[in-house]
Order: structure tokens, then sequence, then C-alpha cells
């Protein structure tokens, strides 16, 4: 008799341990915006994916350190931005109901079909909690590939279209680009297809039609999302080295920018509405990058990498 | 030979003219071909309907469906989904939002997952309107 209830004690700890130890993880608390990554399940109703009705999704089933791990990939992705990724869902409903999205990750979408996931183009600033999806038995349970989808879902909440790849025509070749056009680097665009490459944010042109260039950063910055740009330090001298930067800074006057860096870091620069200028590495040492002559007069500098990240505004 | 000339070269010309006669929504720049102005009275009505309710889109276009589920969001914000039956069980989804500025807002999308097109509704100087577009704008995987 003793060892059934045992048993049920035990499995009624465990059960619960399973819900306590989904770490609760914050990337940039200040902000007021925030996306909910939901790995515990969820019952949904009353929204466009309630065609056939209630749906239930299962909880991710991961463990804490993989959370964790696609928490930390997704949220480098946003590191610009004054945007907190959460997995505390007291964090979510604390949000405002016009600056913020749950994604559901979850092994299963049956009711929807054969795909990575699904959103609701813009629907982060909607106020009716419509959720976006991430599959994960279609990303073969592989976190970096889940953090990839789980992005370019998030991405779609924020209004943005996929970047597609056109020919010289104008004739759409594949609605998700997969970096083709840039065939001396090993990046894809994170609305495209993120999976095999480096993949981050780009310029390009949507699939809204050839002529459509689509600023993922402005757009995600910008209205109606008005999520901006996370504030750090600012000066309005040339040269700029607060102590503790990783990266200094000293402006040119041709267009070019010279950076002294303390380690390997990514970097992507931006103009002040957000429009990507270029990106690339960072190699300890002396680096000079090309900001374009006609780059407005203040830019953002962001960089990232093992090691840590930053970023600066840069007045020309 | 001649008449597969012909037919590529008229196919050629009524894709570049659909395309061209393509507009862009505001502010989504989301393409449409259709943009039917709905008035705030009759989106209203809506939120104030038990069951079956109709939203007349044009004189000849009319959403006639059963609300299936109402959610109340705080003080701020009514969502409903509507099955309609007219338009071949696709979902009517409303919001009405009473923003910061107690000013009333409201959104919108009318689809059926999988279906090539749908509606969306966006708001251009205080008017309202539903533009038909191509559902992969509005759900995107």
């Amino acid at each position: 008799m003793k060892i059934p209830i045992l048993q049920i004690m035990l499995f009624v700890i465990t059960v619960s341990g399973i819900k306590a130890q989904t770490p609760l993880l914050n990337s940039y608390p200040p902000a007021a915006a925030t996306v909910y990554l939901d790995f515990d399940g969820a019952t949904v109703e009353g929204t466009l994916w309630n065609e056939q009705g209630k749906i239930i999704a299962e909880s991710a089933g991961f463990s804490p350190a993989t959370i964790a791990y696609i928490h930390k990939k997704i949220a480098e992705h946003f590191i610009l931005f004054n945007l907190n990724i959460t997995t505390d869902p007291a964090v979510y409903e604390r949000a405002p109901i016009h600056q913020r999205t749950r994604i559901i990750i979850t092994p299963k979408g049956s009711w929807y079909g054969p795909a990575p996931g699904v959103s609701a183009v813009g629907s982060f600033v909607w106020g009716d909690d419509t959720p976006a999806w991430v599959f994960t038995d279609h990303l073969s349970n592989n976190p970096l590939f889940i953090a990839a989808a789980a992005t370019h879902q998030i991405g779609h909440t924020l209004g943005l279209q996929h970047q597609s790849l056109y020919d010289s025509y104008g004739i759409m070749i594949s609605e998700l680009s997969g970096g083709e056009n840039n065939i001396f680097s090993n990046e894809a665009p994170l609305m495209g297809i993120p999976f095999y490459k480096t993949a981050d944010w780009s310029n390009g042109t949507s699939s809204t039609g050839a002529r459509d260039f689509q600023s993922d950063t402005a757009l995600i910055a910008g209205e109606p999302n008005e999520i901006g740009y996370r504030r750090k330090s600012v000066s309005s001298e040339t040269h700029i080295s607060s102590p503790d930067a990783a990266v200094k800074v000293q402006t040119q006057l041709s267009g070019s920018i010279d950076l002294n860096s303390t380690g390997d870091y990514n970097y992507r620069l931006f103009d002040i509405s957000g429009r990507l200028l270029t990106q690339g590495n960072l190699k300890k040492g002396w680096n000079q990058i090309q900001a374009g002559s006609t780059a407005n007069a203040v830019l953002v500098l962001q960089w990232y990498g093992e090691t840590g990240s930053g970023s600066q505004k840069i007045l020309r | 030979m001649n008449t597969l000339k012909t037919i590529f070269c008229g196919w050629s010309l009524l894709s570049v003219l659909l395309l061209s006669a393509q507009e862009k929504s505001f502010p989504q720049n989301i393409p449409f071909n259709t943009k039917m102005e709905v008035s705030s009275e009759s989106l209203e009505k809506l939120f104030h309907s038990t069951s079956v309710c109709t939203l007349q889109l044009t004189p000849s276009l009319s959403v006639t469906g059963t609300i299936q589920n109402r959610m109340e969001k705080g003080l701020s914000v009514t969502t409903l989904l509507i099955k309609t039956e007219n338009m071949q069980g696709a979902m009517l989804s409303l919001s009405r939002s009473i923003r910061q500025d107690g000013s009333i807002q409201y959104t919108g999308h009318l689809l059926k997952l999988h279906d090539a097109g749908g509606m969306l509704l966006v708001v251009k100087d205080k008017h309202y309107y539903f533009i038909r577009t191509e559902q992969k704008f509005l759900v995107a995987e």
C-alpha cells in the first residue's frame, strides 16, 4: 500500500518539477514590448487558427538547458531592439496588449499541416493575443533550427514578409531566399531560409514584389510596432571610447569607419532609420568598414560574439 | 508554333497588366486587387450582435455568419470570431481596441486557412477598408 502512494507522490513531484524547471528568462527586462516563448504547451481558442475548434498544444518537452539555449539564440537576433524575449508567462501578461506576441513551441502542428511554423503577419500589434507557432517535429527537434524558425515567425508577427529571390526580369525564382545573391558570404536572410547558413536580418526584395525593398530592422523598430532601439552610450565626439567598450570606434570623413576591437565579433551597421547598411566580421585589432557616403549623420553600430555584445551610436 | 507564340504573348501581356493593376495596401504595403470601404458603425454593430450577424461590404457583397467566440481582454480589447455561412466557412476575426487616447480601433481579417486568398481590414485616414489579397501575405510559414 505504501508503494503506490510513494509512486504517486514521485509522479506528482516529477510533473510539477517539469513545470518548475522551465527557466524564466528575459533578454531585456526594461523593454515593455514582449515576445513570449511558450514551451509549456497551451490551449488555444477563439483565434483565426481555430477553424476546427480548440487546439491543445503539447509542451515542447525540452530540458531547461535546451530552452535556455534556444532563448539565447533567439535573443541574439533582437539584441538591437527595445524588445524583451521572455519565457515567463507573467511578464507576457504584464506587457502592453498591443505590443506583445506569444510563440507556441510545440512538437506537432497536424491541425495546420506540414510546416515548421506559421503566424499571422503583423499580429504583434493586434491586441487579441493571436499566437504564432513553431512545430518542432518538422525541425528535427534541432535547437538551432527551432531558434531560427522561431525568430522567423517572430519576424512575421512584427509585420515582415519573406525575403525573396527574383531574376533580372522581376520574376520570382524563390519565395524564400537562401542568401544565393551573396555568393561571397555564408549568410542567409532570417526571413528567407535561415537554417543552413548564418542567418541575419537583411535588406532585400520581399515576397510582395520584385520592386519592394524590405529593410527588416527598420520595419521591426518602426511603425506600427513602435519598438525602437535599445539606448546605449551616445557620444557627440568623433572618437568614442567608453572604458568598457569591446569595440572602439573612430569615424572617418571619407565614409569609412575604423574600429578597434578587443576580440572577434560580428557587426552590423544601421542608419538612424534602422536600415541595415553593412554587416560582417570584426577581427581583434583594427578594422575598417565602409558606411557609404550617403549614410545618415547618425549611425548605429551593433556587435556581438562569444565574449559579449554591445552597440553604439556614432555621430558623423 | 505560331498559335503557341500567340498564346504565350497573350499570357505574358495579361500577367504584366494584372501585376501593374495591383495596388499596395496602406500601411502594410501588401498588394491587393480589391478594396471595399466599411463604416466603423457597421463594424461596431457586429460587437453588439448575439449570434447570427451580417456585414455589408458592398451593395452586392455581404458576409453572414455565426459568432463562435467572443473574448474580452481586460477592458480594452474585445475579439469576435465569426464563422461565415456564405464564404465557404471562412473565419472573420475582428478585434475592437480602446487605445490609450480613448480612440477605438478595429483590426480584422477574413480567411480560410490554406485558401489562396483572404481579406484584411486596414485603416487609412480614419476610414476602414477590407482589401482582398493573397493569403500568403496574411498568414506566413
